[in-house]
């Protein structure tokens, strides 16, 4: 198969989990879709190297929440392209509830630091704490312990909000 | 909120994600295209133009250090020169980033060991900018005058008296500001070092 035709491919079945990392990562639209764009610039240019010694979800994951946290930094410095407005059309009011949802996640998340973000949104996304424990770079009973911190954490939110 | 909650609200989003993202074979080919690509490794112009300008300064100063014609305003001169050489080498070395080339292989946990190192260090050698910023101010001011005006501030008793104790007041109030601003960053960097994993 042509490579831009198996890329293409790929980021078609996975652009809902892609597009999920952007958001867990970032508070505004703008930002999310930028960081969207990125992550797929560099899934193909780090397309080369992945070689299919793990499997494609989890070097997606990989490249994706690694850039996430370089956009964190860069951020600043960000310039937006042209294909923003071309990704997403969906009609109203899908589209401000869809951003109503976001906004409650990331109230919730808002506390949390990257690296437990990274392990919540595994989490979130059905992986089990072996999984977790590999894409993280962690042991799995670590991943246990970390997820009872974040419940804590969110809790106390919770109560101080009360 | 309770991760459960969390949870039924990120299927949700989920659901309406794969309903609603449209992204078609054109569109991805453009995002693998430089020239539309949002530009993580963008050159920070503002930084870059402000060091040139210190260089420029540097080179200007060193140029006509001979018109520096008593030893404390050649002292002040020197130490000037030397500032206007340091401060734009730590600004752009407080800018460096993250290699990207990493992204496919390295771990969440050291890419993420990675970005707090750094952030500490950027805050590091910005406190130092803004620690060298007070004694830059007290040594280039008798020197430009001098430059350009051709006049020795250094023997003037109101020199002494109002514009050094004034321009140190206004830098330190200005670094104190500075500094406190980046604290927050810093205890989060150092806290997600400390953090159990990321501890080297």
């Amino acid at each position: 198969m042509d490579p831009e035709k198996e890329f293409t491919t790929i980021i078609e079945q996975n652009k809902g989990l892609i597009y999920k990392v952007a958001g867990f990562y970032t508070n505004q639209p703008q930002d999310r879709e930028d960081l969207f764009q990125e992550i797929v610039y560099q899934l193909w240019k780090s397309a080369g190297s992945f070689g299919h010694r793990s499997r494609i979800s989890t070097w997606i994951y990989r490249v994706a929440m690694n850039t996430a946290i370089h956009f964190l930094r860069k951020r600043k410095r960000w310039t937006t392209g042209s294909i923003r407005a071309e990704m997403l059309e969906y009609p109203e009011p899908d589209g401000r509830e869809l951003e109503e949802q976001w906004k409650m996640l990331q109230a919730g998340i808002g506390e949390l630091d990257l690296l437990e973000r990274g392990i919540l949104m595994l989490w979130l996304e059905g992986k089990s704490y072996d999984e977790i424990s590999e894409l993280i770079g962690i042991s799995a009973s670590n991943v246990g312990t970390r997820l009872s911190r974040i419940r804590e954490k969110l809790k106390k939110k919770m109560t101080k909000n009360q | 909120m309770e991760l459960e909650e969390l949870k039924a609200g990120w299927e949700k989003v989920s659901e309406k994600i794969d309903r609603q993202l449209h992204i078609n074979t054109k569109l991805i080919h453009k995002m693998t295209q430089q020239q539309y690509r949002s530009r993580l490794s963008h050159i920070a112009y503002p930084e870059l133009l402000g060091s040139l300008f210190l260089l420029l300064m540097a080179g200007a100063l060193l140029w006509n250090f001979d018109r520096l014609d008593t030893l404390l305003l050649r002292i002040f001169g020197g130490l000037s020169a030397l500032l206007l050489l340091a401060l734009p080498v730590i600004s752009l070395q407080s800018l460096r980033g993250l290699s990207l080339a990493d992204v496919g292989v390295a771990s969440y946990a050291e890419t993420v060991r990675e970005f707090a190192m750094r952030k500490r260090r950027f805050i590091r050698l910005q406190r130092l900018n803004k620690a060298l910023a007070t004694p830059f101010v007290i040594v280039i001011m008798p020197t430009i005058v001098r430059l350009l005006d051709n006049k020795d501030v250094t023997t003037e008793l109101n020199f002494w008296l109002i514009a050094i104790p004034a321009s140190v007041v206004i830098q330190f109030l200005l670094s104190r500001w500075a500094i406190r601003c980046y604290d927050r960053s810093m205890q989060q960097a150092e806290a997600l070092l400390k953090s159990g994993d990321l501890s080297g």
